[in-house]
């Protein structure tokens, strides 16, 4: 089928610029995977399990076991989960994304295994599925309700999202979430639950490389970016909105604080922007408590989402109250950890 | 008639837009079936309300805002198939394959 176009006023940014760097005419990789996908219509078949009621932490998290992973091939297909290509104890499939799958799965699982004591997502043992090679070209990672999925990326913005271990913990908690406190996906509610993913993405690596505060990159998504894009990551809980700043694709619009709030009916009410706010109120606690953060503000964090008193429609304010409730629970009303959480909120203009 | 496709969210909430302008008649009459074969009343018009209807609201999905000339149409992913998947397929493809956007390149 050819569909002419006699003009296209707007186009995909790094089309574009792939464009302007080619002199002969060609197809675009995302033009032909387009064009492949209209002789094959697929169906994406969705599948969420309804987020079960948490048990008590006590009877939850006694005794973490082993990871029980399993990696499957999507072959390029939408169909999930597509074929087994290593199962747990197996050896490196040589596939690289799947290899690279099955690490992470086992990174984040020993994380809340070892640090918060929980066992896998659902706290009782769930197994860790995992899809690679989804669709055609496909620009994103994500966590389905019970399974993780991720594309190949197209090539020319994104590499392979299995690239990223901040990416693998990012959608597993995702589930850890789903599971716990069942935040809303939208609003601030849904920033939140984005935060939470980005915050607990970001101890899984630091925890793997044993990085302190100030060792740590504090990126989300490190390495998913080509080298055309001008940026290192797709957010920094260190200073957000300053991951990437692209010619084409544009500037991170993360705020920092409550003052530069993003009010947008896009993304889910902003989920991916806002959460830039509680990312930082994170950081600024560990950054003052120093030395690990998967330590003291990881248990704050983690007692919060998993606690049983986090509304599933928690505002930034609710949430922010309820780490403190933490901090006064784990460690005191004058202890350090307490001031540093509240100087942390202060900071980014949250009130308590 | 112009035709456009935008896609948001994704872990990495960047936006995309493709457009197309349908205007010689040829263009017209290919574009057409494509387009009044997708169920336009039936969906939402707007990603917030998209949104709200969507009972499994799964992190990091994408969510499509479609337009055809007057029409409006807004859905998560998951519901882009059949009729909808081939317009945005087409969209995409006709929009990433246009010789005519070579001219004003700047990036």
């Amino acid at each position: 089928m050819h569909i002419p176009a006699t003009f296209c006023s707007i186009v995909p940014p790094y089309l574009l610029r792939r464009l302007a760097r080619l002199d002969e005419p060609r197809f675009s990789a995302a033009a032909r995977a387009a064009k492949e996908a209209l002789s094959h219509v697929r169906y994406v078949q969705s599948a969420r399990t309804q987020p079960a009621p948490a048990a008590p932490p006590a009877l939850r998290d006694v005794r973490p076991g082993p990871p029980n992973r399993s990696v499957y091939d999507a072959g390029g297909s939408e169909n999930l989960p597509g074929k087994l290509m290593r199962k747990e104890g197996e050896p490196a499939s040589g596939d690289q994304s799947a290899d690279e799958a099955y690490d992470g799965l086992g990174h984040t699982h020993r994380l809340f295994a070892d640090v918060f004591g929980r066992n896998s997502i659902d706290g009782e043992g769930l197994p860790l599925d995992a899809t690679v090679h989804f669709g055609k070209l496909y620009d994103n990672a994500f966590w389905d309700g019970r399974q993780m999925v991720f594309g190949d990326g197209d090539g020319e913005v994104f590499d392979r999202f299995t690239r990223s271990l901040s990416v693998i913990g990012h959608e597993l908690t995702h589930g850890v979430t789903q599971y716990s406190a069942g935040l809303a996906y939208r609003n601030q509610a849904g920033a939140i639950n984005e935060s939470m993913s980005d915050v607990f993405g970001a101890l899984v690596e630091q925890y793997l490389n044993s990085q302190s505060v100030t060792d740590a990159s504090w990126l989300i998504g490190e390495g998913l970016f080509t080298p055309q894009v001008e940026g290192s990551a797709l957010r920094s809980l260190k200073a957000p909105g300053t991951a990437y700043d692209d010619d084409v694709l544009g500037k991170d619009p993360q705020p920092d604080s409550m003052d530069s709030y993003v009010r947008t009916s896009a993304d889910n009410g902003g989920v991916h922007i806002n959460s830039g706010i509680p990312n930082r109120a994170f950081y600024l606690t560990a950054e003052t408590l120093g030395g690990n953060a998967w330590e003291a503000p990881g248990r704050i964090w983690y007692d919060t989402l998993t606690g049983g008193s986090l509304p599933a429609t928690a505002t930034f304010r609710v949430f922010a109250r309820a780490t403190a409730a933490s901090a006064v629970d784990l460690f005191g009303t004058d202890s350090p950890e307490h001031d540093a959480l509240r100087q942390a909120w202060e900071t980014v203009k949250v009130k308590l | 008639m112009k035709i456009s496709v935008e896609r948001s969210g994704g872990i990495a909430a960047l936006t995309r837009v493709w457009t197309v302008h349908a205007q010689t008649a040829s263009a017209k009459s290919q574009w057409q079936p494509i387009v009044e074969a997708c169920p336009w009343d039936a969906v939402p018009k707007t990603v917030r309300a998209a949104a709200a209807e969507v009972q499994d609201n799964q992190p990091d999905r994408f969510i499509y805002s479609i337009r055809a000339g007057q029409r409006r149409a807004a859905l998560p992913e998951q519901a882009v198939t059949g009729p909808w998947r081939v317009l945005v397929d087409t969209t995409r493809a006709a929009a990433g394959d246009s010789p005519d956007r070579r001219g004003p390149v700047q990036a």
